[in-house]
């Protein structure tokens, strides 16, 4: 396995951790939207997708884009279009995972624990500008976005009540 | 006998009140908004309870997807297959290739040898009566499988008036060899 699959492997074990403890279900969803990877919602009876719910695309990457304040990603320019627009029945965010470079340092086990490196962030693009980038356009995610189990619970909780995110 | 859909075209041009219409006559009920831009819908089914999120508009990001999902679940809920479902909103479909019976020779028409047919066949899965307008030769092919109960193939663009299906430029009609 090429190590770009192994990233975008840990980074699905990440959401569905933050999923499984948050208390909601993780989908795939239908194959006409490559911008989404996957969606989350609340749990129905035999797998079925029940509100409120959300979807987002997933990215990794082990390379330097942190700095004191914030992440600053370039997502393609097809991506930020696809997550950017405001009409959408479900809403949609960006979810960038930041994995050490050094695949030793991914994970750290023991009897007592599974420690996983390191750290998503979210943001929502939906109020963000059109932009006239022919290929990229970099976003900035502010560090205190974190992608955690209250954070996504704040999250669909806030749709729930009729909140974007 | 299989058919093969680009069920996205037929997806695309369903309107979303159309969809309304059909989930207030088959059980659901409206239960609240979804943010912006949909509603959801809840059935008791005997499978247990489904839901349902409906678009306002068509004009979404996510129409497509959103009523993929929407047909699938009315499929799910009904225990019938997708494209059951799908054929309950086809308005039009260009260049249908259909096979089936010539079940009805409506009365000719009376300055040329023409006339209305009726062929039942499966239009994505579901039974249907379908009526085309066949001339000359077609019309007279129509009338030897009527007689003779062979299968027909035709192919056309089908369009729904008034609840009947029609089967408009009908072409390459022929008697299927058995």
């Amino acid at each position: 396995m090429d190590i770009n699959q192994q990233k975008e492997q840990l980074s699905n074990a990440y959401l569905q951790a933050i999923t499984s403890v948050a208390g909601y279900s993780l989908y795939k969803p239908a194959v006409d939207d490559d911008s989404v990877d996957w969606g989350i919602a609340a749990r129905g009876i035999m797998g079925r997708i029940r509100a409120p719910r959300l979807e987002l695309q997933l990215k990794s990457t082990s390379r330097d884009v942190l700095n004191d304040k914030a992440i600053r990603y370039p997502l393609k320019l097809k991506n930020y279009n696809d997550l950017r627009m405001v009409d959408f029945a479900v809403p949609r965010i960006l979810i960038v995972v930041l994995l050490p470079d050094n695949l030793d340092k991914w994970v750290q086990q023991s009897e007592e624990e599974l420690c996983m490196r390191c750290c998503g962030y979210w943001l929502s693009l939906g109020v963000m500008p059109e932009k006239q980038n022919t290929s990229t356009v970099t976003v900035t995610i502010p560090r205190n976005s974190q992608f955690t189990v209250a954070a996504l619970q704040s999250i669909m909780q806030g749709i729930g009540q009729g909140v974007q995110p | 006998m299989k058919v093969t859909v680009q069920d996205t075209e037929i997806i695309k041009n369903i309107e979303p009140q159309q969809l309304r219409e059909y989930l207030q006559s088959h059980g659901w009920h409206e239960d609240r908004p979804f943010l912006e831009n949909a509603t959801i819908w809840h059935k008791q089914a005997e499978r247990g309870e489904f839901e349902i999120l409906l678009p306002t508009t068509k004009k979404l990001g996510d129409y497509l997807p959103r009523i993929r999902e929407l047909i699938q679940t009315i499929a799910d809920s009904e225990n019938i297959s997708h494209l059951e479902v799908l054929s309950e909103f086809i308005k039009n479909y260009p260049h249908l290739k259909i096979q089936g019976f010539v079940t009805k020779i409506a009365t000719p028409n009376p300055d040329k040898l023409s006339g209305e047919v009726t062929i039942v066949c499966p239009v994505f899965e579901k039974i249907c009566q379908i009526k085309t307008e066949l001339l000359d030769h077609d019309y007279i092919l129509a009338i030897k499988s009527y007689q003779e109960r062979l299968p027909v193939r035709c192919t056309g663009d089908l369009v729904k008036e008034n609840n009947t299906f029609i089967l408009k430029n009908p072409q390459e009609f022929q008697i299927e060899n058995i």
